[in-house]
C-alpha cells in the first residue's frame, strides 16, 4: 500500500454534519494491485491519520473488506480498524474483530476471535 | 419485554454471521489471523479448531500455506497440544507438532508422546510419527517409539516400513527395525530381539542382524545373525567367529 499513491476525491460541505469529507473515494497502489476504499464520510485526525466513517469498504481485484470504522495512517502506511470486519475473497470469507493492512497491503492481520469459512 | 427480544436478535445475529455448511471448513481463532499474501500463507493464533466434514482439529497455532487463494491449502503446520482426525484418511493422532502435507498426504507428528491411530494399527513416540497415504511409507523414529496392533508389536528407536492395504485393512509388507542398543519385536508365536530387524512380506523372511535373541515356546536362542520364516515358521541362527550360537530349553514338565 503506496500512500504516495493515494488518489482523494472528496466532496467538501455537502452534508451539514461533523464530518471533514463526504463520500471519500480512495484508490490505493502497489507493484501488483490496486486498492480502491470508500466511506460515507472522513475525518483528518491530524496530518498523517484520517479517520473513515461508516460503510467502509476495500476492494480489489482479490478481495474486499467491509467494516464501520478505519483510521488511515500515511506516515506509517498502514490501515487499521478495530471495528468488525467482514474479509472475503474467492472462496474464502473472514469475520473478525477489526484489521491492519501493512507492507503495501501485502500483510493483512485480522483481530481477535476470528472465524474463517473456506469453500 | 422489547430489550430481551433485541438481545436475542442481536444474539442471533452475531452468532450466525458467518458459520459453517456442508461441504465447508469452518476455522475459529482466539486470537487473530496474520494473513500474507506474498509468501503465500497464513497464521491462525491461539486455540485454533478446523472444523469440516471429514478432517478435524484442535492446535495452540497454526500456519497455513496456500497456493494461489487463501482456501487452495497445499500444507498445514499445527503447533501445541495438536490433536487431529481425518476421516477421509482413517488417521486419529496427538503430538506437539503436527505437518500435513496435503497434496502427498502426507502427515509427520513430532515431539513428546506423539500418537498416531489408524484402523489397524498404533503408533507412538517421543521423536516423530511419519505416514504417507499414497506411497503407504511409515517412518517412527526416537525415543519409545513403537507399532502395535494385534498381532505384532515392535519397539526400537527407529522404524521404517510400507503399508499395503488388502481387503479395506492395512498389512506392512515390508519393515526397517534399528536400534543402537536393542530393537524388539514380537509378532504371535516370537519374541525378537537384535540391532537390526528387517522384514519382507514377499519372501516371508524376517532377518535378524547383531545381538540376536529368539525366544520361541521354551526355546531362547542366541546369535549374531538370524533368520524367521513366518510362512513354515521355523528359524536359523548363525555366529561369527568371536561367538557361538546358545540355546537354553526350559523343562516344562
Amino acid at each position: 500500500m503506496n500512500f504516495n499513491n493515494i488518489e482523494v476525491t472528496e466532496d467538501y460541505g455537502k452534508q451539514s454534519s461533523k464530518a471533514d469529507i463526504y463520500e471519500p473515494k480512495f484508490a490505493i497502489n502497489n507493484n501488483t494491485k490496486k486498492i480502491y476504499v470508500t466511506a460515507k464520510e472522513g475525518n483528518f485526525l491530524n496530518k498523517d491519520e484520517i479517520l473513515l466513517n461508516e460503510n467502509v469498504r476495500f476492494e480489489s481485484n482479490d478481495f474486499s473488506i467491509e467494516t464501520e470504522n478505519v483510521i488511515f495512517d500515511r506516515n506509517k502506511q498502514t490501515a487499521k480498524s478495530k471495528t468488525r470486519s467482514l474479509f472475503k475473497s474467492k472462496n474464502t470469507t473472514i469475520s473478525s474483530n477489526g484489521f491492519n493492512i501493512y507492507d503495501n497491503g501485502n500483510k493483512i492481520t485480522f483481530y481477535g476471535n476470528s472465524i474463517i469459512i473456506l469453500k | 419485554m422489547k430489550f430481551l427480544i433485541k438481545l436475542i436478535i442481536l444474539f442471533l445475529f452475531t452468532t450466525n454471521l458467518i458459520s459453517r455448511e456442508i461441504g465447508e471448513t469452518e476455522i475459529t481463532t482466539e486470537d487473530g489471523i496474520e494473513v500474507y499474501q506474498d509468501q503465500k500463507y497464513y497464521l491462525l493464533k491461539k486455540n485454533v479448531k478446523i472444523d469440516s466434514d471429514n478432517f478435524n482439529l484442535n492446535a495452540d497455532n497454526v500456519k497455513i500455506i496456500f497456493d494461489k487463494n487463501l482456501y487452495d491449502i497445499i500444507e498445514l503446520d499445527a503447533s501445541g497440544n495438536v490433536v487431529f482426525d481425518s476421516s477421509v484418511y482413517n488417521v486419529r493422532g496427538s503430538g506437539e507438532f503436527l505437518n500435513f502435507k496435503i497434496k502427498f498426504e502426507e502427515l509427520t507428528i513430532t515431539g513428546f508422546k506423539s500418537e498416531l491411530f489408524t484402523d489397524d494399527f498404533e503408533m507412538y513416540s517421543d521423536g516423530s510419527i511419519k505416514i504417507g497415504n499414497i506411497n503407504g511409507n511409515f517412518i517412527i523414529k526416537g525415543a519409545n517409539s513403537s507399532l502395535v496392533n494385534e498381532s505384532i508389536f515392535i519397539k526400537a528407536e527407529f522404524i521404517d516400513g510400507f503399508f499395503d492395504t488388502i481387503d479395506g485393512q492395512k498389512q506392512i509388507s515390508s519393515l526397517i527395525v534399528e536400534d543402537k542398543h536393542i530393537s524388539y519385536v514380537k509378532n504371535t508365536s516370537s519374541e525378537m530381539y537384535a540391532k537390526k530387524i528387517n522384514f519382507d512380506n514377499s519372501s516371508s523372511l524376517i532377518e535378524l542382524k547383531e545381538n540376536v535373541t529368539i525366544i520361541r515356546g521354551g526355546e531362547k536362542i542366541t546369535g549374531d545373525y538370524g533368520t524367521l520364516d513366518t510362512k513354515n515358521n521355523s528359524y536359523k541362527i548363525k555366529s561369527d567367529a568371536k561367538t557361538k550360537v546358545k540355546a537354553i530349553i526350559q523343562n516344562n514338565e
